[in-house]
């Protein structure tokens, strides 16, 4: 057909979103959900789903679940019910899983993310709680076996399901750093993305621009980073804009996102929600919330990253990209705030909390709880450069002897006998030696070359072995060679 | 909906099949086609039960019941009960999608 080569399509974008809970026990037993315990170490009947057993909910699981249902603005279901999805695979010994079906615990809520500088609403579709199933590993000694780790079969889940609300792999990626953002700040998860505490399943489909019937959609699993969601669905978005333009249709089903060749494949093809028989879980009752025991966790909310980032534009004057980079992360937010209350200016402050520091926490991959100094250290630092006492070259010193070692910028200072020259007459001389070194350059910026000018503040830097105050050289330099 | 049994397709035993991961001989799947049929024709004696009042879920307990989130082991092990187990995994035929 003509003109189906130059075909605009338009991306919709799904994420279910599953994030492990940071709770002690399990979902149903007693077992510790510990990372990396020998294989079934953190294994029970109730687990391994033995015969003659029953499920007791874990109350904090409940309460998890409430924090973030209130999080992103979802109605809560004050009786909820647990539904089983049937499937066998050796991963649930059970042969079905405990989740929630026809009646999550939230529903219809929103988050909202920033999408080139200006807000934009993705809806939540619904929050439920359900099991995570075990290992299997398939790289055993016997290549005719399967081999079964039950540790994190049972540990408590909670699935995010947004509304196709995301039009391109950036604003999918911006939004699932918003929900990793809000789980931590939260404290439900501690949001580990080495140890697989977030995964995403992304369902995506395409259809011709200006459209509004939703194309048939694939959906992609296993991704469980920040870059891979972006990735994966600009690999997938090509992959079917390829296939539509071919005039082949789109096969609704599941592939799997393969970081090492940065491609997906098909894993199996899409079994339809009632071929896994879901009905409502006999073994448990259902949940049911009290009403005072809602009102007490929303009061234990605490402020979330967009009423943070808010307060930080308009009480600390930061811009709102500053203020949303910062408050991505509880911990870091706090740590500037921290450098702030102890009399640092709020941009410098966030300037270097995003800049040096987390360059250095990046490289080491730490974060700002293992730090060898405190808040205080920093803003000494800070107080050191807006007195003039260092120079920004030196600050970069002293804060690498402040991260490295924890001393405090003042006495590092002292002892290195860093501090700046910022005595006019030493300059002077300084810079009169220089000027009478170099005649020719002095001719040169006379005769209107002013780039010379950045030779000479070197010239005078490195005569003062980096200790000049640059501000006073250029003041001096330009007197003297006007 | 025919007025006598309800029939099932040799097709959809397969798929139930497949979904069990189970392999069927042609003359299991006639014999399971013909029980599933029954089966399913019981639920007519069901749904003529008049259940309209009647919660479609209930235990008899509608109190909250939980647990406190307090971790500890079991003192059921794996090897107390299961022989197929190697280097603390239990080993099952190869499963792969």
């Amino acid at each position: 057909m003509s003109g189906q080569s130059q075909m605009e399509f338009e991306t919709v974008i799904g994420l279910e979103i599953h994030t492990q809970l940071a709770t002690q026990s399990k979902m149903f037993c007693r077992c510790s959900t510990e990372f990396a315990a020998p294989p079934n170490a953190n294994a029970c009947p109730v687990c391994m789903g033995l015969p003659g057993v029953l499920p007791v909910l874990n109350h904090r699981v409940v309460e998890f679940a409430v924090r973030l249902g209130l999080a992103t603005h979802c109605k809560i279901r004050l009786d909820s019910q647990f539904a089983r999805k049937n499937y066998f695979y050796p991963d649930l010994p059970k042969a079905y899983q405990i989740s929630q079906f026809d009646r999550p615990i939230c529903e219809n809520g929103w988050v909202e993310i920033q999408v080139d500088g200006n807000p934009k609403r993705i809806g939540i579709t619904r929050i439920h709680m359900e099991e995570d199933a075990g290992k299997l590993v398939h790289e055993g000694a016997d290549r005719r076996a399967t081999y079964v780790d039950l540790n994190r079969a049972g540990v408590p889940l909670l699935e995010i399901v947004s509304e196709p609300d995301l039009s391109s792999p950036d604003e999918a990626k911006t939004y699932m750093e918003k929900i990793h953002s809000l789980v931590t700040y939260l404290e439900v998860s501690n949001g580990d993305m080495e140890k697989g505490n977030m995964r995403a399943d992304a369902n995506i489909s395409l259809r011709p621009a200006g459209t509004r019937e939703l194309g048939t959609r694939t959906e992609t699993k296993n991704i469980n980073s920040f870059r891979f969601v972006r990735e994966a669905l600009a690999y997938e978005i090509e992959r079917q804009r390829e296939e539509l333009l071919a005039g082949r249709p789109i096969v609704q089903e599941t592939r799997l996102w393969n970081p090492a060749s940065k491609s997906t494949f098909v894993m199996r093809s899409k079994e339809e929600a009632h071929d896994y028989r879901y009905f409502p879980e006999p073994d448990l009752p259902l949940v049911t919330i009290e009403a005072s025991w809602l009102k007490e966790i929303e009061a234990t909310l605490p402020e979330l990253p967009d009423a943070k980032a808010q307060r930080f534009r308009e009480q600390l004057g930061l811009s709102a990209h500053d203020a949303d980079l910062l408050v991505a992360d509880r911990r870091t937010a706090e740590f500037f705030e921290a450098v702030v209350q102890e009399g640092a200016d709020p941009k410098r402050a966030a300037n270097w909390v995003m800049g040096d520091l987390a360059a250095k926490l990046n490289e080491d991959k730490t974060t700002v709880t293992d730090l060898k100094f405190a808040a205080g250290g920093l803003a000494e630092l800070i107080a050191l450069i807006g007195e003039g006492t260092i120079s920004g070259r030196m600050a970069k010193t002293v804060f690498d002897a402040l991260y490295e070692t924890g001393q405090s910028p003042r006495n590092f200072v002292r002892e290195k006998g860093l501090s700046q020259e910022s005595d006019t007459g030493a300059l002077e001389e300084m810079i009169d030696q220089v000027l009478s070194d170099n005649p020719h350059q002095v001719a040169q910026y006379r005769g209107g070359k002013q780039k010379v000018f950045g030779f000479f503040v070197g010239q005078v830097m490195k005569a003062s072995g980096g200790r000049a105050n640059p501000a006073i050289v250029n003041g001096l330099l330009k007197k003297k060679l006007a | 909906m025919n007025d006598g049994k309800p029939v099932f397709s040799l097709e959809e035993i397969e798929k139930i099949a497949d979904l069990a991961k189970l392999e069927l001989t042609q003359a299991e799947k006639e014999v399971f086609s013909g029980q599933f049929a029954e089966i399913l024709d019981y639920f007519r004696t069901i749904e003529s039960v008049a259940t309209d009042d009647i919660p479609a879920y209930a235990t008899g307990d509608s109190s909250p019941h939980f647990r406190q989130d307090v971790a500890e082991n079991s003192p059921v092990s794996p090897e107390s009960f299961s022989e197929f187990l190697e280097n603390g995994h239990f080993k099952v035929p190869r499963v792969i999608e």
